[in-house]
């Protein structure tokens, strides 16, 4: 539903980052698609630069500048581009995060551009070619100092099988300025879809991290049997104080495929979260202990 | 674009921003009056189906508002409706789901008949009466749904996830011609058949173009013509090896309507080699 008054175009530039994370763990290449984007009184010739950012282990290692065809209307880079010259590692998952660079000139135009959807595509790739991937938003980065609202993750669409694996994938930044220690910690409530409680346990995202979690080894770490995922499962996610991106990662064990899809924030099913009359009754229902 | 058609695309336009404006003064009346006039909902949702020898499809829900309001004991009653291809109704099922539960089966199932090779369905919730004081606050809800399409038996794939928060039309749509340019890059030289569903998510027919382009050119290197029946899901099929394309380039997809149906995102499934497939909105 459209706000009771119309929106205003905003004036600054409101910064995003696009948040993807390696797979290494699932053998897998990742790439990216962003799209370009133009100084509109460039002529056309003018492409903000594009930097990719690697965390490793929290700490910010490397990054990549890419200068985009401004006659090309997305700009794609694959692990191996980001990579080259960095040293191998076998210590988890970095995490990617991408930003337009851009000067003072273009904060009229950039502001406004920011603030619509922007959405990158998060590319997948098996050693021998085959690919997938998902469209997801670019997601905001917020000064030192903000205060992050907790993430609410409601995730129900796993699907249990001899040949399956599902996994959750998060990916956070925490901003700028941020310490590099430190985590976010996420409780957890398993349900089954009877509504009976499986289990319950805290996660520990690391800032400026990514952080994959395969379901079945972890409820098995807390004592739920495999018989009793068959029904389904229902991850209920509360938490941390970081920007997020979350996907859901279900993986044919025997062939290496992989299916992938981002999570919805609670904006998509209470559309007026954003009104404070709403959002804060929300939030004090929504994470209140149980 | 003639005279008369650029007259009657306008005309269109103002129609659908019409009809737009009214449906959200109807939600702000509910939000204000959801006694009187029931919850502000959106819906019907609309999403692709597949049954063939590729996918089965499973469509799974959970009731939200209990993982959002902890301490309510609200059941959510979902109806899901299937259509086949040429937009004919072939099922339907009413299934509630209690406090903090949840439900994930084949969609055969949930509408109790057969369905068709492919084709759309809907899902719409409904909240318990007596839940409607302790919801009031939420104001505009929507709906949490996900579908599965699920790996045949011995399939090569995983199952492929694809949410969706489009609306299904039961009117019909006026002229309103517009264009979708997929973001997502295809490297052409992996696959082995595109598969691209185009759903028509309103009563009207539907008709248009899929073009495929190389980047940064404007010429499409290869069109198909499409046209589907109301509430219909057309798929256009496509062989990269058989259009004499430079492989090793990038491409993308771009989908031209005669109508600007509420869901513009053809759904794209690619077809590898060894049998995997893999899936997502375009």
């Amino acid at each position: 539903m459209r706000p009771i008054r119309k929106k205003t175009a905003p004036a600054g530039v409101f910064p995003k980052r696009f948040l993807i994370s390696t797979l290494r763990q699932l053998g897998q290449e990742v790439g990216l698609t962003v799209p370009t984007l133009v100084a509109p009184m460039s002529g056309g010739e003018r492409a903000l630069p594009l930097r990719i950012h690697v965390y490793r282990e929290r700490r910010a290692v490397h990054h990549l500048d890419i200068a985009p065809d401004p006659h090309r209307p997305c700009v794609e880079v694959w692990q191996r581009q980001w990579e080259a010259g960095l040293a191998p590692t076998n210590a988890g998952e970095d995490l990617i995060a991408v930003e337009y660079l851009h000067a003072a000139e273009d904060a009229p135009w950039l502001g406004p551009r920011m603030a619509e959807e922007v959405e990158g595509q998060f590319l997948v790739r098996a050693p021998d070619g085959r690919y997938g991937c998902v469209l997801t938003s670019f997601v905001p980065f917020r000064p030192a100092g903000y205060k992050f609202t907790p993430i609410i993750g409601l995730l129900h669409y796993y699907k249990f099988g001899p040949d399956l694996e599902n996994y959750t994938l998060f990916v956070n930044l925490k901003g700028a300025g941020a310490c590099d220690d430190g985590a976010n910690r996420l409780h957890v409530d398993y349900y089954g879809f009877g509504g009976e409680r499986l289990a319950t346990c805290e996660v520990d995202v690391p800032y400026n991290s990514s952080h994959l979690l395969c379901l079945e080894a972890l409820l098995a770490e807390h004592g739920v049997a495999p018989a009793a995922l068959a029904s389904g499962v229902i991850a209920h996610y509360r938490g941390g104080a970081s920007q997020f991106s979350a996907f859901t990662l279900i993986r044919n064990t025997r062939t290496g495929a992989l299916g992938l899809e981002h999570s919805l924030p609670p904006y998509y099913y209470v559309t007026g979260i954003s009104h404070p009359r709403i959002r804060v009754p929300f939030y004090a229902h929504a994470l209140a202990p149980t | 674009m003639t005279g008369a058609q650029d007259l009657r695309a306008r005309l269109g336009n103002a129609w659908i921003d019409a009809g737009r404006e009214l449906e959200r003064l109807a939600f702000r009346a509910q939000i204000a009056q959801p006694k009187l006039l029931g919850p502000a909902i959106r819906g019907p949702l609309v999403q692709l189906y597949r049954a063939d020898a590729d996918f089965t499809t499973e469509v799974g829900f959970v009731n939200y508002l209990t993982f959002y309001l902890l301490d309510a004991d609200i059941g959510i009653t979902v109806t899901v409706t299937a259509y086949n291809r040429d937009g004919r109704r072939i099922g339907r099922g009413c299934h509630r789901v209690g406090r903090k539960q949840a439900l994930q089966r084949p969609l055969a199932e949930l509408v109790d008949g057969p369905l068709d090779a492919h084709g759309l369905f809907t899902i719409e919730a409904a909240y318990d009466s007596k839940a409607i004081d302790a919801i009031a606050f939420l104001g505009q809800t929507a709906p949490q749904f996900m579908t599965l399409f699920v790996p045949t038996a011995g399939g090569a794939a995983a199952p492929q996830l694809l949410h969706s928060h489009k609306i299904f039309q039961r009117s019909a749509v006026p002229y309103s011609p517009c264009r979708w340019d997929s973001p997502v890059i295809e490297h052409l030289a992996s696959v082995e058949t595109y598969s691209m569903f185009v759903i028509n998510a309103c009563r009207s027919r539907l008709a248009g173009r899929v073009e495929l382009a190389g980047l940064g050119r404007p010429d499409a290197v290869w069109h198909a013509d499409y046209s589907v029946p109301g509430r219909g899901v057309g798929r256009i099929d496509i062989q990269p090896a058989a259009l004499g394309l430079p492989l090793d380039q990038p491409f993308r997809f771009a989908c031209d309507f005669d109508r600007r149906t509420p869901h513009r995102k053809p759904i794209l499934f690619r077809r590898f080699p060894d049998g995997s497939v893999t899936g997502n909105h375009s």
